[in-house]
């Protein structure tokens, strides 16, 4: 299978948030990473979590070394996180809402 | 829902903001792409009332709604765009839908048509495609809202 090889989620994504470069992000739902690998690069330290435990075990295997300095990926949700603190400039739903 | 969108209220700089993507209303439709143009041949179903994607989605626009509601959030920008999924074969389709979508299905007539299409264009192109909605939420003050845990 291939995901929107035409890229048109990062073209929203560009579009929403021009500017991403050095934000904190929190990803919720990132699954195995899919579009983590689009947006990542450009931004800060990325916390992305997911409850599948799976979905993370193939992303940790599968990301790019590139990308393994800055993208610390977690089993958990958001209710799991602990006592929320105000750490990140985009918390990012990725179809998990 | 609402709780998730609470707590991520409590994660972010109050100068940060919330992205929330999730597909519209709109089913996901089965498409062959064809010298042409495209056939739309299916469409992916809800087969569970519950955990199908219509149901999903709509709750998913009903927390976004009462997230604003309750002032936590304003919503800044949207977008839609439409999110392909390619596959090689009608079969890998047809596994790809039966494992990745929860309480959906994909007529077997539809999948029988693409098929043929297929059959008739080996350079035809086989897909589903979703209407997604992607939402920038700005964070307004903290409300003093007691906490709604759903």
């Amino acid at each position: 299978m291939q995901l929107d090889p035409e890229g048109n989620e990062t073209a929203v994504l560009d579009e929403l948030l021009p500017d991403i470069r050095g934000l904190h992000v929190l990803e919720i739902g990132c699954g195995d990473g899919r579009l983590t690998r689009r947006y990542a690069a450009r931004a800060g330290p990325v916390l992305a979590i997911d409850p599948d435990p799976a979905a993370i075990a193939t992303f940790r295997d599968t990301i790019p070394s590139t990308l393994r300095r800055h993208v610390d990926m977690r089993t958990g949700t958001i209710a799991t996180l602990g006592p929320p603190r105000r750490a990140f400039d985009v918390v990012l739903f990725a179809w998990s809402l | 829902m609402v709780d998730a969108l609470q707590r991520a209220h409590g994660w972010l700089r109050p100068t940060g903001c919330v992205l929330d993507a999730h597909p519209t209303a709109e089913p996901a439709y089965l498409e062959v792409q064809l010298a042409a143009g495209i056939v739309a041949v299916g469409r992916v179903n809800d087969i569970d009332g519950q955990a199908g994607p219509s149901s999903r989605h709509a709750r998913a626009d009903a927390a976004l709604a009462e997230a604003v509601t309750r002032g936590w959030f304003a919503i800044e920008a949207r977008a839609e765009f439409s999110f392909h999924r390619h596959a090689d074969s009608v079969s890998e389709m047809r596994s790809h839908v039966q494992g990745k979508w929860k309480g959906a299905a994909l007529d077997e007539s539809a999948l029988q048509r693409a098929a043929t299409l297929r059959g008739s264009e080996p350079n035809a192109r086989l897909w589903v495609r979703e209407q997604v909605s992607i939402a920038r939420l700005r964070p307004l003050e903290q409300p003093g809202t007691p906490p709604v845990m759903s």
